[in-house]
Formats: C-alpha cells, structure tokens, sequence
C-alpha cells in the first residue's frame, strides 16, 4: 500500500466544476492512466481518495490537496505525467509526495487553517477606502453573528464567526484584495465569502456575488507547538515536484 | 412576459465567453454551460466550413445521458470542414439571466451564437420538449415560424423519433430527417457545405435537400382537410418531392460509426457510464410500442465487437460502470456468452456492468448478483396488462409464469423490493384487467411470505407502476381513442382502493394531464403549430417536468388557436381516415398495423418475427438479418 498527497492549482474555467465532480475528474483520470486507487474493505467498498477540504464553487486555488492509496506502488513521475496528460485545462500538478509516514489521521483531519485572497472585480472601486478602513473596528469586535439559512433545519441559523478569523488585510494600494486566514477543518471553518459580506455588511457596501474572486492560497496544519504548517509539510519527506 | 432577446449585430463569431461566464456565478450546475469536457470537441475557423449546432430541447444532463447526442456529434465532427456544437435549454435561472443581460443561445463548445451557426437540428425524443424548441429559437433570436426567417438565419432541421409524425412542428422546422441518422447527416452537410459555397436560397436548398431519401420538407406538402375537420391528404406545392418519405436504415452495425471517445461530463447525469449499443430494432411486436416498429429490422453488433468498443469507451473515458443499449437486452442472439465474457472483462477493471431490460430466465444467480442494474434496484418488470387475455391483445409475450418464476427466483435470492409497470387505458381494457394488476401484486406478496427469508421478509415491498397508454403514430393502436381524464382518474382510484388492503405494496401512477397532451401532440396535425407556439407564449416550457407543466396554460392555448383536444386525443380515428403521418414510410405498412389492430381485437398474439416473418412490410425496403437465437430465448 502506498500512500500519496497531491498538490494541485485550479484555474480558470473549471473553477465552475463542483467539488463532488472533481473528485470524479480525478477519479476517472485515474482510470484512464491505468492507476488502481485501493479500496476500503467492508460491505459497500469506497475507494480510499479525498480532497483535504471541498473548494466552493467559482472559487480558484493555488493550494489543492488530494491525498489517495494504492495498492501498487507507483513512481510519483507516473503520476505526475498522468496528471499533466490526462486533466482537463486549468488544473495543474504543483507537487506530488508519498506520506506512507503520516500517521493514522488523514489531511483533512489534521487540516486546522485556510489562506484565501478576495479580488474586487467589477466596475465601482470607489469604495476601497470604506472597506478598508472598517478592517481594524471590524475586527475589534468581540463578537460578529453572520446568519445563514439551513437547508437542513429549514430556517435561518446564526453563528458567531468571529474566533474564525485569524488575519485580514488589505495587500494592494490599487486594488481590493484583500489576504485572509481563516478556520478550516474539523475544528471550526469559516468560508471566506461569508467573511467578507459581513464586512461589506458592516461598512454599508452593497456586496455582489459576481464581483468577487476568491482564491484559496494555501492550507495549514498545526505543528506541536501550535504554529500553522502549510499540508505541503504534512507526513513523510520523500518530496518530488512535478 | 419574457424579455426578448435581440440578435447579434454584425453577425459571424461574436464569441460570448465573457458575457456568459459572469452569469455562471450566479446560476446553479454552471457545469452545464461550461464546455470543456474530455473528449468534446474544438475546431478552428480555417477547418470550419460548415457550423452545425446540435440542439437538444431539455437541460444538460437529460441531453448528455443520450446516446444518440454521442452518435450524432461523432458523426458530424468526424466530417472533414464540418464542426458540430452542442446547445442545450439553459435552466430557467440561467434563462432569466440570460434574457436579463441579453445574452443570446448559445453554444457549448464555443459559446458562439445559436444564431451565426448555419443549420441548428434539434432532436426529438418526446413530445412535451416541444416548447422548448419554441424557447430556444427565441432565446437565439431566430424567427420559430420558417415562413418568417431570413436567408441569414439558420436552416433548422429536426430528427428522432417523434419526427415520424412531425406534423405538429411543421410551421417551425425547415426539414425533418426520419430513420437512422448516420449516413444521412452526412448527405445534408454536404449539401449543406454546397449551399454556403454557391450561394443557394433557403428554397432551393430545400428543393435539393427533399430529393435525399428519408428528408421530409413539410413546406412542400399542403395538408388538405375535409368537412369534419379530418385530414383527406396532402397537396405537393413542389412537384420533385417524394409522394412519400421513406425512413432511412443502416443495415449493418459493424461497419457503422460508433463513438469510442464520447463526451464525458464534468457534472453527474442521468446515466454517467459508458454505453455501447448492441443491436437496433425490436421483433416482439407489442402493438403500443412506436420505438419496436419504426426501429425494424433487428440489426445486431457482433459479440466480438461489442466487447471491443466496451474496453476501447472505459479506456478512453475513465467510467467505472457500463451498459449495454437495446429495445430488450435479452433478446440479443448471444446474450449468455456476451454477459459472461463482458463481465470477466469488467471483473479484471473494477468495472460495474448494467443491464436495463434484462429477461432473467437465462442467467445464473451468480451472474443476476454480479450486473450492477440489479444489484441496485432488484427485479423490475413490465407485464403492461394485468390478464392474459389483455396482454394477448397488446401483443405482450410475457406470461404468468414468467413473471412469478422470476419473483420466486429472486425472492429466493433474498431481494425484498420487485418493481412491477402496468398500463392503464390499454384497447379492450375492462376492470377485470385491472383486478389482474392487484392479483399479481398479491401472488408476489404470498411468494414472499412462503419462500422470503425470515429475517427480511418484513421489509419486503412490491411496487406496482402505473402508466397511462398514449397512443402512438405508426403503431397498431394508432387508431384508438385514449381513455378521457376522468377515466383514468376513476381507473386509478380503482386501482389504489384494490392494493391498499395489500400489504408490503406500494402503488405509483402518472398524472392524466401529461399523458393526455401528449396523446394530442403525438398523434396531432399541422393545426397543432399555432396551439404549441400560443402555449409557448403563454410561458409552458419544460412540459415534462411536473414543476413547470401548467395544463391551464395549455387548455388556454387549445381555445385560443381554435384545437379540440378531444378531437387528437379521445376520438378513435376511421380506419380509412387519412392519418397526418401516412406521408411517412416508417418501414411498416399501414395495411399491417391494421391487420394487426384487428388481430388485437380478436385477442390473438402475433408471433415474434424470429421466428417467421409476419409480413409488416419492412421487406419492401431490406431483407431482414436473421441470428441463430441461443438456447433460452423464449
């Protein structure tokens, strides 16, 4: 059994393809390269290959992480040319590593942190200085409740998603990007969008969906010491960079 | 009111790629309008000398679950100078934007207007899409009445298998194709490619192209009515076109094209797998069925080559589940050695194997747990009539025995859920018939308490569906009046009262709303035109799914255009009436859907054609193959 975390940017386009399709992308590239992902033992067996963290939606990202097994043990440059033959455009393999070392727990249970930058994209760029300036106050505040409509309880639900902020700043003296780090994972994780309309929110600037892109810039571990680790360094050191 | 769209100015290649992505951020499965997808196709202005739009009346992911889609566009594409793109009915969140921001239809692959391709062939593969076709034309801003459209609009064409009555759609499409599509298509690009270089009209490109077997131009055909309002015949305005339209047929199955690289899509569709074809054609005979008489003669792939494209599709798109396509899988000459060596072969890959209609005489219970159709859903079967005497007079071979052999069978098994389809409103039905449905239903129950496992009997349920019979062109029962709505209603009623003191059974039925436009639309004249487009501007589209059809509208549409939807429906044509569709020769002759609707009335089975010629006509046209039918075939 070998074990692999694959690293992986995702552009342009295929940003359209949902998080459910692109593990079926993978799963037949997979296929089609001749590659046999292993599979759980029991009744209903599932092949052992999962993302660290679902990506939203029209969101792009640097930092895409597929960790799968194998029952052989194939060469990361095997894996590598079947990934840079086989995806479709605006996939791209960054690095592939076996972390047969890792231990029992997966990255996406050990997945603690996520970076994203949010670009302004449409016409009115007036307001970067409101947005901006509410930064500071907005993250003073102790406590800020975004409310969301469950499907599941059928009703409005509110969350404070304020001890899931970890960073946000301004990068750009043109532009409106903004950097963030937020909660990711098992342990509290906060989508950055929703961030960023409880910003607009709290400045009184209107927020259009279509206006943003968001980009997922990396994802994080966290060492013994509590720091924050980007998956790149999770498990093992056989590195190899396609 | 919808907002309209307005044309493209300027015209030629006004790609829309910008315009059209910043609507894919607001809009749900954005994958349906994305492009992109493994295998789908690209080609340059310079190699392009004709620009088809494939067009399929419904959303992306019933579109893309086609086979005929995969076919089609291999085939075209497959044609030096000739790029084929797809174009499907945007969702109606993305409709609303697209009318909002006056973006008009577009294309898949290159997001090009509907409206600068050359020639846009629609698919017709059930009548309630009709209005979809209305939809899309307008969203393209091309005229839907043909007689309104400009030399610079497309040609629009039209095939499948509701084109062998297209009278309904004749003021909209400029030419139907009727029969197998492959060499066909290739036949009207050509002319097509020769129209664009020598500059022909509209007309006479019409005039050339109705001279190819199997095309139908409805605008050189006037239809003429009698006192009644019943149709007495056609009158040709153009005196070169064929009296009559022949279908086309591909005889042989093994030298036909066959896509090995299909389109594979990002999203989840109806049926996300790999499909291979294995024959054309049906030769039980059952007298409902349009799809078993107008797809004769039987045309089967051979073995060794259906296990060669099988390897050849999953090797090429990564799919982990196959199927095999067929009107009735088991009545494959070599059925049992096929699905023997197939399932070896998907064994080795990891590769789950379905297939839909399967009889279950012929198989071991080792190989029944194997094929994955039933692994997942159990016994489904479809005795259609609930007595012999019923099913004798729709032809349907299927016995008593069969049906709880096979109960007996897979209960044994330990399955706890058989799936049963019946008809309702079938010619000659009584309530007798339908205490037949509900005394099947019970014997299975009492199969299951005698021989079902302890421990799962319990759960065990039977499912008994209910359809309602539309009658269809080209079929025996063409003739017949379809029960009104208040007779499917007492029907069904009936039926649930009958099988709610059953236990472990559940009961499922069709709306009578649907099936009753359809049996207007699908047997309906060129009267029908008007009502489709005034139903259309009333708001109907995507009449097949429950959340959109508004039967008011529709009934609005009949009254306004002046149509009697009894007169389609629920009247039981003449047998010496002229029929809107005797204008087509599916293959059949009329003179044999008679004998044989007479044949129904006196209750006698007409036997399947492997076993002898029963004389439907299709021999005027091909001499029919015969295969040596395996050991079990019954």
């Amino acid at each position: 059994m070998a074990r692999y975390l694959l690293k992986f940017s995702k552009k342009g386009g295929i940003r359209f393809i949902s998080h459910l399709d692109m593990l079926r992308v993978f799963q037949r590239a997979f296929r089609r390269a001749g590659i046999d992902i292993s599979y759980s033992n029991g009744y209903n067996p599932h092949p052992r290959i999962g993302f660290a963290m679902p990506l939203s939606l029209g969101f792009e990202s640097e930092a895409e992480y597929l960790e799968f097994r194998t029952d052989t043990d194939y060469g990361i440059q095997q894996i590598g040319d079947m990934l840079n033959e086989k995806m479709p455009p605006g996939i791209e393999a960054i690095s592939c590593r076996r972390i047969d070392n890792a231990g029992k727990k997966t990255a996406a249970a050990v997945l603690a942190r996520a970076s994203y930058t949010a670009l302004y994209r449409g016409e009115d760029g007036s307001m970067r200085a409101e947005v901006t300036d509410a930064i500071v106050p907005f993250l003073a505040q102790e406590h800020i409740v975004s409310v969301k409509y469950s499907k599941k309880k059928k009703k409005d639900v509110e969350s404070d998603i304020r001890p899931n902020i970890y960073s946000l700043s301004s990068v750009s003296e043109k532009r409106l990007l903004f950097s963030m780090m937020l909660g990711a994972g098992n342990s509290g994780s906060l989508n950055p969008e929703i961030m960023m309309k409880e910003l607009c929110r709290f400045c009184e600037v209107e927020y259009r969906d279509y206006e943003w892109l968001y980009t997922r810039t990396e994802m994080f571990f966290l060492d013994g010491k509590g720091r924050p680790r980007p998956l790149d360094e999770f498990g093992g050191s056989l590195r190899s960079n396609i | 009111m919808r907002p309209a769209v307005h044309r493209a100015e300027g015209k030629k290649y006004m790609y829309l790629s910008d315009r059209v992505e910043r609507l894919l951020t607001k809009v749900n499965k954005p994958a349906s309008y994305m492009g992109g997808e493994l295998n789908s196709v690209r080609k340059m202005p310079e190699e392009t000398e004709l620009y088809w739009g494939f067009c399929f009346p419904d959303l992306y992911e019933i579109g893309m679950s086609y086979l005929g889609l995969q076919i089609i566009y291999h085939v075209l594409n497959s044609c030096p100078g000739v790029y084929c793109q797809r174009i499907f009915a945007p969702g109606d969140d993305m409709e609303q934007l697209m009318r909002q921001e006056n973006v008009p239809l577009f294309t898949v692959e290159d997001r090009q207007a509907a409206s600068e391709l050359d020639v846009l062939g629609f698919t017709l593969q059930y009548e309630l899409s009709f209005t979809n076709i209305v939809n899309m034309l307008d969203l393209a801003g091309v005229p839907a009445l043909s007689t309104k459209r400009s030399e610079d609009d497309p040609i629009i064409a039209a095939g499948g298998n509701c084109s062998f009555n297209p009278e309904p759609l004749s003021d909209i499409i400029d030419f139907f194709m009727i029969g197998d599509g492959e060499d066909v298509l290739i036949e009207v690009s050509e002319l097509l490619k020769k129209k664009k270089k020598e500059g022909w009209t509209r007309r006479e490109f019409l005039e050339h192209v109705s001279r190819i077997k199997g095309v139908y131009v409805p605008s050189f055909y006037e239809p003429q009515y009698g006192d009644d309002g019943c149709m007495t015949g056609y009158r040709k305005l153009y005196n070169s076109a064929p009296d009559r339209v022949v279908k086309r047929i591909v005889m042989d199955m093994d030298s036909v094209d066959f896509p090995l690289k299909p389109i594979v899509p990002f999203m989840e569709t109806v049926h996300d797998r790999s499909v291979i074809e294995l024959f054309r054609g049906c030769t039980r005979g059952c007298r409902f069925c349009q799809a078993g008489m107008i797809c004769r003669p039987v045309r089967e792939r051979s073995p060794e080559l259906v296990r060669r494209f099988a390897s050849e599709s999953l090797a090429n798109t990564g799919y982990d589940e196959m199927s095999l396509l067929s009107l009735s899988t088991s009545d494959y000459s070599q059925i049992e050695p096929l699905v023997r060596d197939l399932m070896a072969d998907c064994k080795q890959k990891d590769t789950g194997l379905s297939l839909p209609s399967l009889r279950l005489d012929s198989f071991s219970e080792d190989m029944l747990r194997e094929i994955q159709e039933f692994r997942k859903t159990g016994l489904t079967f479809a005795p259609e009539a609930g007595t012999q005497r019923l099913r004798n007079i729709i032809n349907k071979s299927i016995t008593d025995e069969h049906i709880y052999g096979a109960a007996e069978k897979v209960i044994k098994m330990g399955y706890t859920n058989i799936k049963l389809y019946f008809m309702v409103g079938l010619p000659g039905e009584t309530d007798e018939d339908l205490d037949g449905i509900a005394e099947i239903a019970k014997n299975i129950v009492w199969l299951n308490k005698k021989y079902g496992d302890e421990k799962k009997k319990g759960r065990f349920n039977v499912t008994v569906s209910v359809s309602n019979f539309v009658p269809k062109a080209d079929t025996p029962f063409q003739w017949a009046a379809q029960d009104s709505p208040e007779e499917f209603d007492r029907k069904h009623i009936y039926l649930k009262e009958q099988l709610r003191k059953v236990k472990h059974c559940s009961f499922q039925y069709h709306g009578t709303d649907t099936s009753e436009l359809e049996a207007v639309l699908a047997r309906g004249d060129r009267r029908l035109g008007k009502t489709i487009i005034r139903a259309w501007e009333l708001g109907c589209k995507f009449d097949g799914w429950t959340e959109f059809f508004d039967f008011e509208k529709w009934k609005q549409a009949f009254a306004d255009t002046g149509a009697d939807i009894d007169f389609y429906a629920h009247r039981a044509r003449g047998e010496s009436e002229y029929l809107p569709w005797d204008i087509m020769d599916c293959g059949v002759t009329k003179k044999y859907m008679l004998h044989e609707l007479h044949e129904a009335m006196n209750e006698i089975q007409t036997q399947d054609c492997r076993k002898g010629c029963t004389g439907c006509g299709l021999k005027r046209f091909v001499e029919c193959p015969v295969y040596e039918q395996g050991a079990n075939y019954s």
